[in-house]
């Protein structure tokens, strides 16, 4: 490729040179060496304008050959090294080297991205962005928290080229780095050495890795490294399947790699641990669940039939391959007199409806600024389709919210839902009409579903359940005056 | 242990230089080190050799114990390091001259590096550091190219994230050497490595400059199986944290 476009450049050039004037050329060559910096700088012997229009003056460059007084040195050198005979086959066959040396993007991308944290940090942790997202929402979970109710000296960095809206919902003392435009145009390699650096400069007690690729290989490269000053955590939720049916994601790319690198893992859930721990040897020792706090229960029970007397079930998510909106269609067509609302979208790559704009008793609401807007049309359950998943968090939305919830009993689902109300496998399609069927007939059993998933709630899903679990994490929070950090010092804000 | 007592010529140079397990290519090592001693004493320089074997074998003990160029006032010292950052503090700490070279155990330098060296740091000063001007590999790889001078437009500050503009050969002030002491390089305990590289790293952030020494070659053996460099990149390893990428670089 790069033979190719070097050789492109040269037709070019030779084409603006005759047709453009000087300053046009001239333009065209800094562009055609910004161009070459961004995609081939290990390959770049020049660096200005200038040098390239040298180059361009002597298409027939050649590397420069060993100075004459080498040559002399080397005869001289007869007696003690014959195999360095000048004219010897050792030094005959010498070819030039030309390093990138003055390729210092990575390095000025260090100096920029280190300018923008301050000279002390407990924690750092890393995230691929800051937007809508139950892992986001995660993220900045526990940086306000080892801020605000642990007063640890915290910074997030965002290592995806990628706009990150929900940085605003950070504590102002939690420092955010956005650092992705400054490793965007880097070698994935250089991307890791400027993390590292990063990483060994700042020297923080504590880094937690949170979906970020490039802190991820950061890790499976210089883990080593990294540990002698920091000890370093990863939060690790579900896989992912591919559109092959393959399970794909960090835990499947990283944890066998690096899980002797590692000082824990983080998990929202305890059921996706084991079965990864189950299918790879990795010991169970290593996992720590921290679950994530919920919106806190509503005292009222809420309407369960509409105005028209039609039962209603509520179902928001995004329209995409993970919630399976298909399943939700082919319910739907089991249940004509139920009435479904759905919130969400349909993502880029996935077909938008699934044919549920052609059932009659599914209404197509679009997108939805939050679960509490979505509680006023008086539903009789929430319906969960997911085909994947850790522990979503619309689920503890909807327990919240005073709605029986009927969901498909992946991830880390059990967790928090009773047994009665999952569906597994996940397709089953009768399993869910069964459900919403005795929901719908019996209100004492949606009593039943809606005070267990309250009292779970607010037993495991309450600041301080969260609050305790991240200080419970062996080593997890670092040592400051002398003392870590426990549940008892949590301070009263908290 | 010293094998060979002091001479009572206090040197102006101390050549510093580390042997292993080169065997007999120690030899040819030692013969052309000694003709830049040579070549500095024809300008009234002296020189010692300080040298370390660290866990040497028996073929490098005897090949570098007995060899014709050793003097009186030169002085070998058994060690145990098993580092090579470590010999050269030992070594450096033994040092009497003013001025310290750094040798590996298996290369070949042009007659003239000591020499020139003293010169130009008499010309520019004790914060000044140099290398050869021309690097010439040989054996496992055989290439040669240019050094970069921190003066010249080819240095910038942040290419020494991604690359190492200088190795192993430097040679500097006693003091620089004393303010700036090698670190030491646990690759398969703690994962660091290029110790050379983060000397580098740590004098210019010190405030010292590295430049070539025009006209001087080194001629470096590259090992087949190859070099420590080559097995640090292997391991995973890398720099130290060092005061060169402090803040915001605007000190280098």
């Amino acid at each position: 490729m790069y033979k190719l476009l070097w050789a492109a450049y040269g037709l070019l050039d030779r084409l603006f040179e005759r047709c453009l004037p000087d300053s046009w050329v001239r333009a065209w060559r800094g562009l055609a060496l910004r161009v070459a910096h961004r995609f081939f700088p290990g390959r770049l012997v020049v660096h200005d304008v200038e040098q390239l229009e040298a180059l361009a003056r002597d298409n027939h460059w050649n590397p420069p050959a060993l100075p004459d007084w080498v040559y002399e040195e080397l005869g001289a050198l007869e007696d003690i090294a014959p195999e360095l005979h000048p004219r010897g086959e050792l030094v005959s066959s010498a070819q030039f080297y030309s390093a990138p040396w003055t390729y210092d993007l990575p390095g000025e991308a260090y100096f920029k991205l280190r300018a923008q944290f301050p000279a002390q940090l407990d924690v750092v942790l890393f995230v691929p962005w800051l937007k809508s997202g139950g892992a986001d929402l995660g993220a900045i979970r526990f940086a306000n928290a080892l801020a605000a109710d642990f007063g640890l000296r915290v910074a997030v960095v965002a290592t995806e080229d990628s706009e990150s809206p929900w940085r605003e919902r950070l504590l102002p003392q939690v420092t955010f780095v956005a650092a992705g435009s400054s490793l965007v145009p880097l070698y994935e390699q250089h991307q890791v050495e400027v993390v590292v650096r990063l990483l060994l400069q700042l020297a923080p007690a504590t880094v937690h890795i949170m979906n970020s690729r490039v802190a991820w290989d950061a890790v499976k490269r210089f883990g080593l490294a990294i540990r002698q000053q920091s000890r370093v955590y990863a939060s690790l939720y579900c896989d992912d399947i591919s559109e092959r049916g393959e399970r794909v994601g960090y835990a499947r790319r990283y944890l066998v790699a690096c899980h002797h690198l590692l000082d824990g893992v983080i998990s929202d859930n305890p059921i996706t641990p084991l079965r990864w721990c189950a299918e790879s040897g990795v010991s169970p020792r290593l996992f720590h669940v921290v679950r994530f706090p919920g919106p806190q229960p509503v005292e009222e029970m809420r309407e369960t039939v509409a105005g028209n007397g039609q039962s209603r079930v509520l179902w928001a998510g995004r329209l995409d391959r993970q919630k399976r909106p298909d399943l939700l269609a082919r319910i739907a067509a089991a249940m004509p007199e139920v009435q479904f609302d759905v919130h969400g979208t349909a993502v880029v790559d996935d077909v938008a409806d699934q044919g549920l704009s052609r059932l009659p008793n599914v209404h197509l609401h679009g997108a939805f600024d939050g679960f509490e807007s979505l509680l006023a049309g008086g539903h009789a359950a929430y319906l969960y389709t997911s085909q994947w998943d850790g522990l979503p968090n619309v689920l503890l939305e909807a327990a919240a919210a005073g709605l029986p919830i009927v969901a498909s009993d992946v991830g880390g689902v059990g967790d928090f839902l009773a047994h009665e109300q999952r569906v597994e496998p996940f397709d089953d399609v009768d399993g869910y009409v069964r459900r919403l069927h005795a929901l719908l007939a019996d209100p004492s059993l949606a009593s039943e579903w809606v005070a267990r998933q309250r009292a779970r709630l607010q037993q495991a899903h309450s600041s301080e359940a969260f609050l305790t679990a991240v200080a419970a994490i062996p080593g997890y929070l670092p040592v400051r005056g002398g003392a870590q950090a426990c549940p008892g010092q949590i301070a009263s804000g908290s | 242990m010293n094998t060979i007592p002091d001479g009572d010529r206090t040197p102006l140079v101390s050549a510093i230089i580390t042997f292993h397990r080169e065997g007999v290519l120690g030899h040819p090592t030692l013969l052309s080190i000694e003709r830049c001693r040579q070549h500095a004493e024809a300008h009234g320089i002296a020189v010692e050799f300080v040298i370390t074997l660290d866990n040497a074998d028996d073929e490098t003990r005897r090949v570098v114990g007995e060899h014709p160029a050793l003097r009186a006032c030169d002085s070998i010292h058994e060690v145990s390091f098993r580092d090579l950052s470590s010999c050269r503090n030992y070594a450096i700490g033994k040092a009497r001259g003013r001025y310290i070279g750094t040798f590996d155990g298996d290369d070949f330098f042009s007659r003239n590096w000591i020499t020139r060296c003293v010169e130009l740091i008499r010309e520019q000063g004790d914060h000044v550091i140099l290398h050869p001007e021309v690097i010439l590999a040989f054996g496992g790889w055989n290439a040669y190219w240019w050094q970069v001078d921190q003066k010249s437009e080819y240095y910038r500050r942040g290419a020494l994230l991604t690359m190492n503009y200088w190795n192993a050969c430097a040679f500097a002030a006693c003091d620089v050497f004393k303010h700036c002491p090698y670190d030491v390089s646990r690759v398969g305990e703690a994962g660091f490595g290029f110790e050379d590289w983060h000397w580098n790293c740590e004098t210019i952030a010190a405030g010292y400059v590295h430049r070539t020494a025009p006209r001087t070659v080194r001629f470096e053996r590259r090992k087949e199986g190859g070099s420590l460099n080559v097995a640090h990149q292997l391991a995973g390893a890398v720099i130290r944290p060092t005061r060169f990428f402090d803040g915001d670089g605007s000190h280098v």
